[in-house]
């Protein structure tokens, strides 16, 4: 059983299982399949290839991947923005042989040639453009038609000038350097690929146009709802094709000078291969130059090496078509399934064995025996708050508090009747604190941390952080920023609950139960933000300790409050202040005796214990039963505990009834009563203190005496 | 005891690197010894041979004389590597050269590659640049047509390859052309149609081609014409390209019958296209009327069988055995001789004839199956 335990400790200490789930989320990971392909394809033609890895061999079969990726970058451009082009090899041909013509038969200098036969071309491309863009006729009948059309423009040419061209090519350098020579030690054609990929590259992932093809290609509608130009967009896709294309053919008949009738014949099969095998999805919308240039390389590897190999003449058109319908299978696959499967794996249990549960029971001698001493409260703004996680007073005894609906409300002293919309966030905020200057500082999930001072101006403090080194998971941005205290110096401590939910996938968490969450440190001074303190289990309410040099932090999942030095002799260390809690804190504040209040939002089960212990069991949980059939820990109970640095429990207060606060998030403590908040809450709740002090204000007795001021301000 | 440990252990350093030096060595010495024979420039002569110590080595006895050529031979070819681009290897051309550069070669314990382009220009020019990697001691290339794979000859060329150029000559001249004189063949062809579509006849002609690019086609053109010109008894009525494919050269001469149904005599440029045209011949009942003549490699399958049967009347036969054979003297030769790169620049035509039922013979023909 002990072994047991320990290797599974030791397995979820080790195995970063998160990791999988963390991946998949990324959005390169669209890449790793073509990529892994790319690498098999790599290391086959090389252990075919004795001599694949010298660099004259690369140099000389990077001249002939240069034209080809060209065109691989011309389909592309059309397959992202949801349109297909099968003239490609077509219009191939034509760039060829009316350079040929240009070059042998009219005798223009390269200079012009290169243009012209660019224009060309693109020309056929606007046709096409024109077709498809503003005509909107279907983009595969339009192009095969124009395959069939400029390949026959082609071949009249070729057999009108045929006889004109033979041997009349004349030489030059510029000409001689487009096909057999070199740029920067690379063949020219695929030195002028590499420039064209990397303002393609920037252009689709930077630029204005790019993200218009990739608007109109995943959904043209909603493209031209947003006001995209989509017909001249579309349009424009075909023209730049043709003009790339146009390109390549001029490259080809640079290095082989051929009117050969068969030029660029079934380079759209190949290319479209290219294009599917890099991970670009047929159905547009998704795709970028680098996939493109992979699957460009893959494409060639393949035919290149078996054309080495010396396989037979069918070998090259069977293999690429399997690896055509194998990178369809996939991609559509992929697309349907990422989601799944990301839902699937992404939660991960750790291992989070429990210390054994303090007593309880009603009556007993235990400090956290059961009471009934929350069952009569006062309640404000009854049905008219929802979800007051962290009531605040200020010096004048107004309660502010957050609310689902993204507002600050404030209650105006004394009676509390009087609600209004103190300041409008935008998303619930959480734990608030009051600072030197009365401003509201407050934690806000999906936003970061906040504040709003008193003239009602809401000041976005920070909402990103140092990111944590070598994590997959980009965890700069602040997710779920709970609860925060202000040192005497005015650097705000704040928690961030988890780093992989979001807070309204919170209840996932529990299941995982590992340390995702981490304290960070906000200086105003610097207007720096960094993180202090990692892996915490799911860390929630921060509190001063008084010390002006430690804190104390809640760990709600592992229901345990503990100390953290920031600064002085003990900076940086952690210790255990009340490790074996009956219940799962959540916000701690000050109490006017110089200890602190803890609230428990939920009681520890035995089931929930055990389940702890067995990540496995919570994986499949996660896996197979709707959310709010989870195993939980038991949230209908209201608790709340004042406990000392010592970590003596002193006072316990309860609702086990659970009609009028269970799950309890905060508590605070104002000239005499008690005021409770609550996540789940329709009100903020208050009883009154025995033996406390009745002047007690957590802003004066923090920050210091100022004079009052009037209840109405 | 610890002296003996460290004495071991010293031992076993020294020998690590000991043993790894020895392996690198053995590894170069046989590499070195493959690339010499890969790419040794000299000529191996009678005289090299001999001082080489081979000839004095043979042994003088009674039972006969030792050859002292043989070693000569045998040596220059050994270990050498030959390659072979067609434009498509399943071609009869192709095959009847490849088979005899095998036949010759391989059991000499020289290395026949192959590649094949399948009629893809782009494709061939990219298995020579690849050859060039591989470092093969001759490359034979049958050029698609005179300019595309120029380049890559060139930089075989360059590379200390010998290139040797198949019945179609690139404008990027090499060591050695080997090929059908197309131009010859052209005015035999023009030869027999005017001899068969004279006077007496309508002398209505017609000519189906290749693709129009295809130089062959060009140079057979002019030969023809070179001839019909001469004759202004014949009229050409059609000249059209089938592409070297049977089902379009059967739809031209279908269209071409109908059009002139007392056609007189048609010259095709290839039998591996022309059996359409033949049956094109045959489907309109013009079989005793058309005089049919075209080109052929001499395959039985398609050439002399047709002969036989009566589809074609004549057919200028360029024999791809005999070429092939030829081929493999040249290489021996240019292995042999080891001249400067390029410096030959010999131009070798091959003989073509007539052959028609009247003196067909049964080794008129190869056959795939005895080429083996």
């Amino acid at each position: 059983m002990q072994v047991t335990a320990s290797l599974a400790r030791l397995r979820y200490k080790y195995v970063p299982e998160h990791l999988v789930g963390e991946l998949l989320t990324k959005r390169w990971i669209d890449t790793a399949i073509p990529f892994i392909f790319l690498v098999a394809t790599v290391a086959w033609a090389g252990a075919s290839v004795p001599e694949f890895f010298s660099s004259n061999y690369l140099g000389l079969v990077s001249r002939d991947l240069g034209e080809f990726g060209i065109v691989v970058l011309a389909m592309m451009i059309v397959v992202i923005a949801g349109g297909i082009d099968l003239s490609v090899g077509s219009n191939f041909a034509l760039g060829n042989i009316i350079a040929l013509l240009l070059i042998g038969v009219a005798g223009w200098p390269v200079w012009l040639v290169l243009p012209a036969v660019v224009v060309v071309c693109a020309g056929v491309g606007a046709v096409n453009g024109l077709l498809i863009g503003y005509l909107r006729l279907r983009a595969f009948i339009t192009t095969l038609v124009m395959l069939i059309i400029v390949r026959a423009i082609a071949d009249l040419l070729v057999l009108k000038f045929s006889t004109q061209l033979l041997g009349s090519e004349e030489p030059s350098f510029l000409w001689d350097l487009l096909g057999t020579g070199t740029i920067a030690g690379m063949p020219t054609s695929f030195a002028i690929l590499l420039l064209l990929a990397v303002v393609a590259h920037l252009v689709i992932s930077r630029g204005r146009i790019g993200w218009h093809l990739l608007a109109i290609g995943g959904s043209r509608r909603s493209a031209y709802n947003a006001g995209i130009p989509v017909r001249r967009t579309v349009c424009l896709t075909y023209v730049a094709a043709g003009a790339l294309v146009g390109l390549a053919g001029a490259l080809y008949a640079a290095r082989l000078g051929g009117a050969g009738g068969g030029t660029g014949l079934s380079y759209e099969i190949s290319a479209l291969t290219a294009v599917v095998a890099g991970g670009i999805s047929l159905g547009g919308g998704r795709g970028s130059v680098p996939k493109a240039m992979m699957g460009a390389i893959i494409v060639f590897l393949i035919t290149n090496t078996l054309l080495r190999l010396g396989a037979s003449s069918g070998a090259s058109p069977m293999l690429l078509g399997a690896v055509l319908l194998l990178a369809v299978a996939v991609d559509v696959k992929w697309n349907k399934n990422r989601s799944k499967i990301l839902a699937k794996v992404y939660v991960s249990p750790a291992y989070l064995p429990m210390p054994p549960m303090p007593e309880t029971s009603r009556g007993s001698q235990s400090a956290y025996a059961v009471n009934d001493r929350l069952a009569q409260v006062d309640k404000f703004g009854l049905d008219r708050l929802e979800g007051p996680e962290d009531p605040v007073l200020d010096r004048a005894g107004n309660l502010y508090c957050g609310t689902r609906q993204g507002d600050i409300m404030r209650l105006l002293a004394p009676d509390y009747e009087h609600i209004e919309v103190f300041a409008h966030i935008g998303s619930h905020p959480l734990g608030l604190a009051i600072d030197r200057d009365d401003s509201i500082v407050a934690c806000v999930p999906g936003m970061g941390l906040y504040k709003v001072t008193k003239d009602r101006e809401v000041i976005r403090l920070t909402d990103e952080t140092n990111r944590t080194r070598w994590s997959v998971l980009d965890d700069s941005r602040l997710r779920l920023a709970d609860d925060l205290d202000i040192a005497p110096d005015g650097r705000i401590f704040f928690s961030e609950a988890t780093t992989r939910f979001g807070i309204e996938r919170w209840i996932y968490d529990v299941q995982e139960s590992r340390g995702n969450g981490r304290i960070i440190c906000y200086d105003p001074s610097t207007k720096t933000t960094r993180t202090v303190l990692r892996n915490l289990v799911f860390p929630n309410g921060i509190c001063m300790a008084g010390d002006g040099e430690s804190l104390l932090f809640a760990e709600t999942w592992a229901s345990r409050v503990s100390r953290y030095w920031f600064d002085g002799p003990n900076k940086g260390q952690v210790a255990a202040v009340v490790p074996d809690l009956p219940g799962l804190p959540d916000n701690i504040n000050r109490a006017s005796d110089g200890n602190f209040w803890v609230a428990l939002t939920g009681m520890r089960t035995p089931s929930m214990d055990l389940a702890l212990s067995m990540p496995g069991f919570r994986r499949r949980m996660a896996r197979r039963i709707a959310p709010d059939e989870l195993l939980f820990p038991n949230l209908n109970i209201g608790c709340i505990a004042k406990i000392n640095l010592a970590g003596e429990v002193l006072d316990v207060l309860w609702d086990a009834s659970g009609v009028d606060h269970p799950a309890v998030t905060s508590v605070r403590e104002d000239r005499g009563y008690l005021y409770i908040g609550g996540l789940y809450n329709n009100r903020i709740g208050r009883i009154p203190l025995r033996d406390a002090d009745p002047e007690f204000n957590g802003p004066v007795s923090y920050w210091g005496e100022r004079e009052r001021q009037s209840v109405t301000a | 005891m610890h002296t003996s440990k460290s004495f071991v252990r010293c031992a076993a350093l020294v020998a690590v690197p000991v043993l790894a030096l020895s392996a690198c060595s053995t590894g170069s010495d046989s590499g070195g010894t493959s690339e010499g024979a890969g790419s040794g420039d000299n000529p191996v002569t009678l005289e090299s041979a001999d001082r080489a110590g081979t000839l004095a080595d043979y042994p003088k006895t009674d039972q006969g004389q030792p050859d002292p050529r043989q070693a000569v031979y045998y040596s220059s070819l050994k270990g050498k590597k030959i390659a072979f681009v067609p434009n498509a290897m399943k071609t009869d051309l192709a095959t009847a050269w490849a088979q005899a550069l095998r036949d010759e070669f391989e059991p000499l314990g020289a290395e026949i590659l192959t590649r094949d382009p399948a009629f893809d220009t782009n494709a061939g020019a990219q298995a020579i640049t690849q050859l060039i990697g591989q470092k093969p001691d001759v490359i034979v290339v049958q050029n698609p047509d005179v300019t595309s794979w120029a380049t890559p000859i060139k930089q075989a060329q360059d590379a200390g390859i010998y290139v040797v150029q198949m019945n179609m000559g690139s404008q990027q001249t090499s060591d050695v052309f080997i090929g059908a004189d197309y131009v010859n063949i052209g005015r035999l062809l023009g030869e027999q149609l005017v001899d068969r579509c004279g006077k007496s006849t309508s002398g209505k002609v017609a000519i189906v081609q290749g693709p129009l690019t295809a130089s062959a086609g060009l140079y057979m053109t002019q030969g023809i014409y070179s001839v019909l010109n001469e004759h202004p008894e014949i009229k050409v009525v059609s000249d059209q390209a089938a592409d070297w494919d049977a089902s379009k050269a059967n739809a031209v001469t279908t269209t071409v019958l109908k059009q002139h149904a007392d056609l007189c005599g048609i010259a095709g440029y290839w039998d591996g296209m022309d059996g359409g045209t033949a049956e094109a011949v045959k489907q309109a009942g013009l079989q005793d009327k058309v005089f049919m003549i075209t080109t052929s490699g001499a395959w039985q399958t398609l050439g002399c069988n047709l002969i036989a049967n009566g589809s074609y009347d004549a057919m200028v036969v360029s024999h791809a055995k005999e070429q092939g054979q030829q081929l493999a003297t040249v290489v021996k030769a240019l292995l042999q001789q080891r001249p400067a790169v390029g410096s030959w620049n010999m131009q070798i035509y091959t003989k073509s004839h007539v052959v028609t039922k009247a003196n067909l013979q049964s080794d008129s023909c190869w056959s795939t199956a005895e080429l083996g």
